[in-house]
């Protein structure tokens, strides 16, 4: 039987409005009918209608991924982003980030043994925007619905003509990957170049990948795990299951 | 900010150990005739340092300066040219330019300076502060006494994991004629260590949020520093060869690098780009 478009909110107004337990096909149906203005009886019409409020964005079609195993901090990623995109070097601006990680890994100047960036173990993990999916951390702090889905890519962009640089967006991002252009006194982040990162051309040890959108937690290099010890006679069993021998 | 013509950041700035004294002057007009870094610091030294004076003495100045395209994407730049009176030349010291590469350079333009000039001498140990227009002098006693790296993890936790700090160690404190200033971990100028630890400056610790503009047209600007690239390639002049051997270099494709290849590959990124470029197959 359909549902009609939203299902969950229909209950939701059926309960409201005291009928859930006796709620029948066609009260089902006359709901369903009625969701619109139901809904708006309801103070529930944020989540729907033409002049609502922005709140679901569709998935973006592709991402920038990150391998801090071939990252060599050069920083040409951040300044490529900002260069050609905003005519000025300005690291601060850039929309993909080394600098703040890049001595002393995520954690920061803790000198301990598990430090990571160059002045830890090597490791230099860049900060990427993830193009969330709903719900978008950025998007949904903006009070302004400045932040929207671009047609082309997907990409979580700040529209300029929007922006009233609140920097709410700012303070909502979990990775920090906002970030703020105080010249124009306007947040900025990610857009993906419309489709050709700059980043992703400018790193010269394929450390940064424009990928298809997807759930990425189980993403990685081809290679796969490193191992950091591996016995001679082992190793050569290697190629059995893997016939391309592991470099 | 302001807006400015490219390349430069625009201020010099300028910091009197001996008063305390910080104040700026505009780089074009006193020094835009001046060529990088190392013209720069000479210019500051013809004219403001007496000839005879020693090296040690609180009338040497010690000159932290950039070029113009330092802090940009220009390949083969970023170098901070520090001119002072050497206390390694013979039969007397001279003034001279050692040049140290790294993060310094580029932080020194985001935070708005193109150069960085030290006079006279500090009563106790100090170390310099400066992020953006915000310069201070602060006490450095917990550091005098610390190697560089210790000294610029001290810092860094004070400041910040994105500083970069220029710090000497126990031989500039020591006045040591060969003495080092090194930043970025391991990036150092020769010979000037001495200086700096004869005026109590133990370090300089920078940080910039600000921009190095570019005059020019961006994709104009994106275009050159790609084709740039190209003729740089792996740095070998195309002539890695991709097998071993015992006199040369060698470049193994499977390191993922590019720009460093074999005689007949194009440099080329190694991604993962879309066939039409926004849509994924």
């Amino acid at each position: 039987m359909s549902q009609g478009k939203y299902p969950e909110l229909i209950k939701l107004a059926a309960k409201a409005a005291g009928m859930d337990a006796t709620l029948s096909r066609r009260g089902f149906l006359l709901f369903s009918a009625c969701a619109l203005s139901g809904l708006t009886a309801l103070g529930l019409s944020e989540a729907l209608g033409a002049d609502a409020s922005l709140v679901i964005l569709d998935n973006a079609k592709g991402m920038i991924l990150a391998d801090p195993s071939r990252c060599v901090g050069c920083q040409r990623c951040e300044l490529a982003c900002t260069e050609f995109n905003d005519g000025r070097a300005q690291p601060s601006l850039a929309r993909v980030k080394i600098g703040r990680a890049m001595n002393f890994g995520p954690e920061g100047p803790t000198g301990g043994p598990a430090m990571q960036g160059t002045w830890g173990n090597g490791l230099v993990v860049p900060g990427v925007c993830r193009q969330c999916p709903h719900p978008v951390p950025c998007e949904m702090a903006c009070p302004q619905d400045a932040i929207q889905a671009d047609p082309q890519t997907g990409a979580r962009v700040v529209l300029a003509e929007s922006c009233i640089g609140c920097r709410m967006c700012q303070r909502a991002c979990p990775w920090g990957m906002t970030v703020f252009d105080e010249e124009r006194h306007q947040a900025s982040k990610c857009f993906l170049c419309h489709g050709k990162p700059k980043c992703v051309e400018a790193c010269p040890s394929g450390a940064l990948r424009f990928v298809p959108w997807r759930d990425i937690t189980r993403e990685g290099r081809a290679g796969g795990a490193t191992l950091p010890a591996l016995s001679a006679d082992k190793a050569k069993t290697c190629v059995e299951c893997h016939p391309t021998a592991p470099k | 900010m302001a807006a400015t013509p490219g390349g430069f950041a625009g201020k010099a700035l300028r910091v009197d150990l001996s008063t305390g004294r910080i104040s700026t002057q505009d780089t074009i007009d006193r020094h835009g005739h001046m060529l990088g870094g190392t013209g720069l610091g000479y210019q500051v030294l013809w004219e403001e340092v007496p000839a005879g004076t020693g090296p040690f003495d609180p009338a040497n100045k010690l000159v932290f300066a950039t070029g113009v395209l330092a802090g940009t994407g220009v390949p083969c730049n970023g170098r901070t040219a520090v001119t002072t009176i050497f206390p390694t030349c013979w039969p007397r010291p001279l003034v001279a330019s050692g040049h140290m590469g790294g993060q310094f350079a580029a932080k020194l333009k985001y935070a708005g300076y193109d150069a960085l000039i030290i006079e006279g001498r500090a009563e106790r140990p100090v170390w310099l502060f400066i992020r953006d227009k915000r310069v201070e002098l602060r006490d450095a006693a917990h550091l005098w006494g610390a190697g560089i790296r210790r000294a610029t993890l001290e810092i860094s936790q004070e400041m910040g994991a994105d500083c970069v700090v220029a710090a000497i160690g126990q031989a500039g404190e020591k006045l040591a004629p060969m003495a080092i200033v090194a930043n970025s971990l391991s990036h150092s100028a020769g010979g000037v260590g001495g200086v700096m630890g004869s005026k109590n400056l133990k370090a300089i610790g920078v940080q910039g949020s600000g921009a190095v503009r570019i005059a020019g047209d961006k994709d104009e600007w994106e275009r050159l520093i790609k084709f740039h690239l190209s003729i740089l390639g792996g740095n070998n002049q195309h002539v890695v060869p991709s097998f071993p051997t015992p006199q040369s270099e060698y470049y193994n494709p499977g390191s993922g690098l590019h720009g460093g290849h074999a005689p007949g590959r194009r440099p080329g990124p190694m991604v993962q780009l879309w066939p039409t470029a926004t849509r994924p197959h």
